[in-house]
Parts: C-alpha cells; sequence; structure tokens
C-alpha cells in the first residue's frame, strides 16, 4: 500500500513538473502517444486540431517515447500548431497511473488502449467495428462526430 | 427551426467541454464537506441568474440540503446576514466584473466563508480576487446580437443542477428524504407506495 501510495506521489510530483516545464495553462492540451497502436497515434494527431477546437486551446503539447512516434507527429500536416516532446517510456506510464488515479486535467489524452486493466478500447477495436479513427474522435477526444479530415 | 435549437445545443456542448472537471470536483467536494459540517452553500447572482439560484436552492432543499439564496444587491442591505462563518459560497457573474457581484465579494472575502465563482470570463477583477473559481468557455449566446443572457444562464443552470446531484450522489443520500419533503403532487402520489 505505502509503495502504491510513493508511486501515485511520484505521478503527482512529474505532473507540477511537466506544468512548470512546459508552462501548460487553459490554452494548451497535452497529447501522450504510447505507441501501443500507431494507427491511432496517427489519427490522434489528423484530427488534433478538432480536439483543440474542442477545448478552446490554441496550443498542443506533444509527448512521446520513441522517435519513430516523434517523427510520425511531425509529419501530420493537419496537425496545427503543436510542439514536440521526448518524454522516457518508464515516465510515460508513471503519468498515465497517477492520471488512472487521479484524473487531474481534462485537456490530458493518453492513446493507450490496453491500460489500466479496465480500459476496454483495446477490446473495441479488436472486437467490434469500431476503429482508430473512431476511436480517436468519439472515444478520446469526444468529438460527437467523426469530421472530414481537415474540417474544423 | 429545429436548427436553431441544433446550434444552442451545440454552443452548450462545447460550453460544458471548456470545464476544468477536477475544479468542479473540488466544488462538489468542499459543499459535501460543508454540508456534513452544518453549514449550508449560499448561491447568488443578479438578473436573469436569480431563477437559475431560485432553482439550484429549490433542489437541494427538497431532498434535505441546505442551501440559501442571496440576491447580490439586497446582500448589502442586510440579507448578508444569513452568511455564517463556514459556509460556501458561490458568486454567478457573468463577466467577472458587475460592480455589484465585485463589492459583495470582497466584503464576504472578510468572512470565514468558501467563496467560489461560476463566470464565463478567464480574465477579470473577480477570477483575480477568487482563487476558488470555475469559469466556462462560451462563444455565443444565441440571441441575435450576441449579448442577452441565454445560453450562459442555461449553462448556469445546467453547472448548478449537476453540483446538487453530484452533492446528492456523494452524500448517498436515500429516496426517503426527498419523500419527506415532496408528498405534494404527482411526484407525492408516486411516491407515496414506495
Amino acid at each position: 500500500m505505502f509503495k502504491e501510495m510513493l508511486h501515485i506521489l511520484r505521478g503527482s510530483i512529474l505532473w507540477a513538473a511537466l506544468k512548470a516545464r512546459l508552462q501548460l495553462n487553459h490554452r494548451k492540451v497535452v497529447i501522450v502517444l504510447v505507441d501501443e497502436n500507431k494507427t491511432l497515434d496517427y489519427y490522434a494527431m489528423v484530427h488534433l486540431s478538432n480536439f483543440m477546437d474542442r477545448k478552446f486551446a490554441d496550443e498542443a503539447i506533444i509527448l512521446f517515447d520513441n522517435k519513430a512516434t516523434g517523427e510520425m507527429a511531425g509529419s501530420v500536416r493537419a496537425a496545427a500548431n503543436k510542439k514536440l516532446y521526448y518524454l522516457p517510456e518508464k515516465l510515460v506510464e508513471l503519468l498515465y497511473d497517477y492520471y488512472s488515479f487521479y484524473k487531474f486535467s481534462d485537456k490530458v489524452v493518453f492513446t493507450y488502449t490496453e491500460r489500466p486493466r479496465d480500459n476496454l478500447l483495446g477490446r473495441a477495436l479488436k472486437e467490434t467495428g469500431v476503429n482508430e479513427e473512431d476511436a480517436v474522435c468519439l472515444g478520446l477526444y469526444h468529438l460527437r462526430r467523426v469530421p472530414e479530415t481537415g474540417d474544423r | 427551426m429545429i436548427k436553431y435549437f441544433e446550434r444552442q445545443l451545440k454552443e452548450l456542448d462545447d460550453s460544458l467541454h471548456s470545464l476544468d472537471s477536477a475544479e468542479f470536483e473540488r466544488l462538489v467536494s468542499e459543499a459535501v464537506n460543508t454540508l456534513n459540517n452544518g453549514c449550508k452553500v449560499v448561491v447568488s447572482g443578479l438578473g436573469k441568474n436569480v431563477p437559475i439560484c431560485e432553482k439550484f436552492v429549490g433542489s437541494m432543499v427538497s431532498m434535505g440540503l441546505d442551501a440559501y439564496f442571496l440576491h447580490t444587491n439586497s446582500a448589502v442591505h442586510g440579507d448578508m446576514g444569513l452568511v455564517h462563518d463556514g459556509d460556501l459560497v458561490i458568486i454567478l457573474t457573468k463577466s467577472g466584473e458587475t460592480s455589484e457581484s465585485v463589492y459583495l465579494a470582497r466584503l464576504l472575502k472578510k468572512r470565514n466563508v468558501n467563496l467560489w465563482l461560476l463566470t464565463f470570463e478567464r480574465e477579470s477583477t473577480l477570477t483575480r480576487e477568487i482563487p476558488n473559481r470555475i469559469i466556462l468557455e462560451l462563444k455565443h449566446e444565441g440571441d441575435l446580437w450576441n449579448i442577452m443572457p441565454n445560453n450562459s444562464t442555461t449553462m448556469n443552470l445546467i453547472l448548478l443542477q449537476g453540483l446538487a446531484m453530484m452533492i446528492a450522489r456523494e452524500m448517498k443520500l436515500e429516496l426517503d428524504q426527498f419523500k419527506r419533503n415532496h408528498p405534494g403532487g404527482h411526484i407525492g402520489e408516486v411516491l407515496e407506495n414506495v
């Protein structure tokens, strides 16, 4: 129990540090690309501008834990005003554990499909007609519809 | 005609998604603590927000929860007497600049109360002065000139009703507590044999 509490505390310290370092505020959204599902990560970038509109944001911070994901994120033109930062996988996991414990912001989105254990996104993608674009727009970004690409 | 309503529903939906739910949860939690400590929740507004506040108070008291409406204008003419130490007071003001609201807020800050702000402006006198705040974005009021209190008051109603329902959930209220206060009308008849 103590170990878990310490882990959550470390997560909260990490979030506080990220907020200060990245100067996060109500005009910024944070997308954490975790590379569990590359197609999902891709559509998270394709519809980023729609999410920014949804959250009244004018800048996006993209966190990624490997070079290929970072390159993909940088290459998607549809994603407007964004800044990319590398965050080691262990720290991404730590941040997500804290987020799973306490949803500290509505402007942060992780692209995990299998974590935590009750995350049904992975199953929905495998076992139903829901595809990655639907999952991003309706599940992660809560856009209420799947916009045409570039439709803002 | 239906398009008008669809547009307004989208406005409300967009506005709702600007809510900082962590802050809202904190408001719920502090309101529950306030009530558990034997104090009350007070909502204060003026103009078109008056019936919104009254609806919230009506919902709260029908569940047996202590809530009062404080008219922002009348407050400084004696009505502030209903505010006691330990109460949680929510001031509604769209701009955060209305002089009566600013005046009241400054007076309440001198008291031992938990002051919250419900507003639509991120930069205003009251957002600077009240650290506990729920700030919503709103693109359009839905009237001809984007000036009338229309969608903003609807959003206030949605937020405050949500607050009442979340408080009830957190406090694990039983239907009996509502039934006791609502013997009248069709609802009373429905609940009679429950």
